[in-house]
């Protein structure tokens, strides 16, 4: 998940400290000021945070940034100082052990420029390209277009005039690669990064033409930059929508889930049938199709689309963490069991919650789901924080209950069990973090 | 303080039994975490006395500037008894008063010096002369000592400190520095420029900061060489200088594998030791990296290498006589050297650092693995833990993993980090279960396996 701006106002961070006496010290000489912030992730998971600070003015036109990085504990591990245009906002980080990667988007320029940095802190690579022509969602709204591909570098998906294409960037080597599909593949509408192995990249491309979406699950091959196979979305009268990819490593397979329409069926407003998992192997062969219909295979009350947020396999179950838009007020949390047939065995619904985010340990024998409420009761009234667990064998819930004298109060994504929470003082213009381990 | 971390204080307190072998018996009765509030406060009304005489005396010009760091310099040594670091015990002020009366008896230069020293019971292996009289002796550092005589060298370096008013001057020269011609100019031609501000800034704040460290650096060396100075005239041994450097030099080093302390620890038939309990991610985000300091921070250390101090006081050592180890009390110095490893993992609990006071504990249960405090400590800690992360202010009571730590506390903070309520409660049990027979008879033991029967039965 990416925070693009903690809050709209600035705040001051005073780069170096000295007592001040008199009227000239160094404390009202200099002041550095936060740009944005964010955070970085490695497979999906919170690994640390980003500032952006504008820390000097070059010139008229040109800014002095520091990046400060700050590990999954909150410790300030580099500070990276960069020279480049005022008009800059950085959009997202992503790290693979080796290199940090951090997108930028330079308005000056009108380029996307992706800067990878070794962990030390030095710069390694640069690479840009035109944003201009991309679709607007790929240039500056949306989130997750960048993603680490291991040790080996990063990738990113695009739409460009109609057509998807697919950016390799090594972190390795200054070596770049776009993979764009044949003239006749067109009328792409969406795409949507689904996972990768350590040689393919999964992602799903919907294709949209009066009012029909058809979805196309597509694999490229970030070794050779070729198309390795495509699965059609539509099979057996049915079409799925994935929404995530597992590699399943020991098995030398893929497992696509998400949910699946009846053919012809409106997608985007349209209720999906249930959740489709397919098992394929890594040459694109489809191997089982299991599907959960709705009322059929689960009687629970979960009407409509899923917005899937994550798959996670744990000890031989898939569990699926996502939402349902209720027509009236809000969105309900649901967390799905699935038995190693990929059939669902339990369904949990958490009503009216904010859902935050869904973290887990390396090998996924944990996880949790975070999201926040609000609680009235005579014993406390105001925000709380959630989180439902999955300890190996059942799941536990928790809550803390936010008080505090801050102005403001944020939850932000945070490693597996923990949360972080960020309060703003607007008298001392102070903003305090702390992670908080949740049960 | 919660209800639950009173009860089990207050016990504690009472008494303590040192384990013979596997047979446990009462043979020595310590009285652990004993501060006397009232001889604290007279501590600091009197020192607060001579701070008050100390900013009187200063000089008129940059008085504002050297009020705040003789402020700040205060109220860091004033925290020293409001926090009950201070150990007020009179024996062992006693005995400790007696090193340092073998010390300024024999030399007559230091008989007017207004001199206090005071042991801590921080676990920190460190003493330091914080300002206004005060010498502090931490207890973390007096147990890694094996003789009176390296005491006395440690006290000698911090009396060189005071004597020599190291902090004084040092402070004095940063306000003149700050506020020099040289600086201020540098400073307004800084704020005139529009653009590259923070180029020069930053070279001006190294700058001052660079001659500060390195006046502090030159400092350590000469107190060293007045300690010797002020050694030579006692009847202590001068050649436990260079033991004690060795010591220091040798004091950040792996005292124990913790996970491997851990999992002889914590692996229960019933809740075997699990391998995820003391994983953790080695790369730069994941809160054990190694990072890599440049030369100017290098250049920034406020101490020299033990190495290079002791090549610069062993010519002067080499030329005297040998004098005796223990002078004062051999077996008194042992005796505390023995109470103090205790201190430290009480006053760790006691000051909400159970981080802290859990690692002393496992470094101890090394060498005294049938230790039955060191035990019912073990499981006070595990189950104020659990409390915490219940309550949702672990980080308050246990530090997070830091690359700034050591790797061997490092570790064991990861282990706190990766254990759930469910984890904490069963290993606890299981734990406080195989000794139950064998310290049924100790309140401290029995209270925490109470606490943590009934934690386990949740």
């Amino acid at each position: 998940m990416f925070i693009r701006f903690l809050f709209t106002m600035l705040v001051v961070c005073v780069s170096v400290t000295a007592f001040s006496q008199g009227r000239l010290s160094i404390e009202n000489v200099h002041a550095d000021y936060l740009h944005n912030s964010g955070t970085i992730m490695q497979s999906n998971q919170i690994k640390g945070y980003f500032f952006l600070y504008e820390s000097d003015k070059i010139d008229k036109r040109t800014n002095e940034y520091t990046l400060q990085i700050l590990d999954q504990n909150v410790n300030k591990v580099i500070d990276i100082k960069f020279e480049d245009t005022k008009q800059l906002s950085l959009l997202e980080a992503s790290y693979n052990n080796s290199s940090l990667a951090f997108l930028f988007r330079n308005d000056g320029n009108k380029t996307l420029d992706l800067k990878i940095y070794d962990v030390q802190g030095n710069l390694k690579f640069t690479y840009s390209r035109k944003f201009d022509k991309l679709a607007p969602d790929n240039a500056s709204g949306g989130s997750n277009r960048i993603f680490d591909l291991g040790d080996k570098g990063y990738a990113s998906v695009n739409v460009v005039s109609g057509r998807y294409e697919v950016n390799y960037y090594s972190s390795e080597s200054k070596k770049v690669w776009t993979y764009t599909p044949s003239a006749d593949e067109k009328n792409i509408s969406n795409t949507a990064f689904l996972g990768s192995t350590d040689s393919l990249i999964l992602l799903r491309v919907t294709e949209s033409e009066g009012g029909i979406v058809v979805p196309h699950i597509i694999a490229v091959n970030f070794v050779t930059g070729q198309k390795a196979f495509q699965i059609e979305g539509e099979r057996d009268g049915f079409m799925l929508m994935p929404s995530n990819a597992i590699d399943m490593k020991a098995e030398r397979k893929i497992l696509l889930a998400g949910n699946y329409y009846q053919k012809d069926d409106h997608i985007m407003s349209g209720n999906s049938k249930g959740i489709a998992a397919y098992e394929i192997s890594r040459e694109g062969r489809i191997l089982t199709t299991t599907f959960n219909s709705w009322p059929d295979d689960y009687p629970a009350n979960v009407p409509g689309n899923i917005n899937i947020h994550k798959l996670i396999q744990s000890n031989d179950k898939l569990f699926v963490v996502g939402e349902v838009s209720k027509s009236k007020a809000g969105t309900d949390l649901v967390t799905m069991e699935l038995n190693n047939r990929y059939k669902i065995i339990n369904v949990n619904v958490f009503n009216e919650t904010d859902f935050k985010f869904t973290a887990g340990d390396i090998d996924n024998s944990s996880f949790s789901v975070c999201y926040t409420d609000y609680m009235k009761s005579a014993e406390f009234k105001g925000q709380t924080i959630n989180s439902i667990r999955y300890n190996g064998e059942k799941f536990v819930k928790d809550r803390i209950k936010l008080r505090s004298k801050a102005n403001r109060i944020q939850v932000l994504p945070a490693k597996m069990g923990s949360v972080m929470i960020v309060e703003y003082f607007r008298k001392s213009k102070k903003l305090q973090f702390r992670i908080e381990k949740m049960g | 303080m919660s209800i639950f971390k009173f009860v089990a204080q207050c016990l504690l307190c009472v008494y303590l039994l040192i384990a013979s072998g596997n047979v446990f018996a009462q043979s020595v009765v310590y009285n652990l975490g004993a501060t006397d509030a009232d001889a604290l406060q007279t501590l600091s009304d009197k020192h607060e006395i001579i701070y008050k005489q100390t900013i009187a005396s200063l000089p008129g010009q940059h008085k504002k500037a050297l009020l705040q760091l003789y402020k700040a310099r205060w109220d860091n040594a004033r925290q020293k008894f409001v926090r009950r670091e201070i150990y007020t015990s009179p024996s062992a002020k006693a005995y400790l008063d007696k090193i340092v009366d073998e010390i300024v008896s024999n030399n007559p230069a230091l008989t007017d010096l207004p001199l206090n020293c005071y042991f801590s019971r921080s676990g920190n292996p460190n003493a330091s002369y914080v300002g206004e009289g005060m010498i502090i002796f931490n207890m973390g550092l007096f147990t890694r000592l094996s003789n009176e005589s390296q005491a006395a060298f440690v006290i000698c370096h911090e009396i060189a400190h005071q004597y020599l008013r190291h902090s004084e001057n040092t402070i004095s020269s940063y306000v003149s520095k700050l506020n020099s011609k040289e600086v201020k100019d540098e400073l307004k031609t800084i704020k005139s420029s529009k653009y590259r501000r923070s180029q020069p800034l930053e070279a001006l704040t190294n700058s001052i900061t660079y001659d500060t460290r390195r006046h502090v650096r030159e400092n350590e060396c000469e107190a060293d060489s007045f300690a010797v100075e002020l050694l030579k005239h006692t009847r202590f041994d001068p050649n436990e200088v260079i033991t004690t450097l060795n010591i220091l030099d040798q004091i950040d080093v792996d005292s124990i594998s913790t996970n491997e302390c851990l999992k002889k620890l914590f692996d229960a038939k019933e809740y075997p030791f699990q391998q995820r309990w003391t994983s953790k991610e080695e790369g730069l985000l994941g809160g054990h990296a190694k990072l890599q300091s440049d030369q100017f921070e290098d250049s920034l250390k406020t101490h020299p290498d033990c190495k290079y101090r002791i090549s610069k006081v062993s010519p002067a050592i080499q030329k005297l006589s040998a004098g005796s180890a223990n002078v004062i009390d051999s077996a008194l110095f042992r005796f505390y050297t023995r109470l103090f490893q205790y201190e430290v993992v009480e006053y760790a609990y006691s000051s909400d650092n159970y981080g802290k006071s859990l690692f002393y504990t496992l470094e101890l249960l090394q060498q005294m693995p049938n230790d039955p405090y060191l035990i019912a400590n073990t499981g006070r800690l595990l189950n104020g833990i659990y409390f915490a992360q219940k309550g949702h202010h672990l980080n308050d009571y246990v530090d997070l993993p830091a690359p700034a730590y050591p790797p061997y506390y490092n570790d064991l903070l990861q282990f706190v980090q990766n254990l759930y309520p469910e984890n904490i409660a069963s290993i606890n049990y299981q734990f406080l279960e195989h000794f139950r027979n064998k310290l049924k008879d100790y309140p401290p033991f029995m209270e925490a396996y109470r606490t943590s029967s009934q934690i386990a039965e949740k």
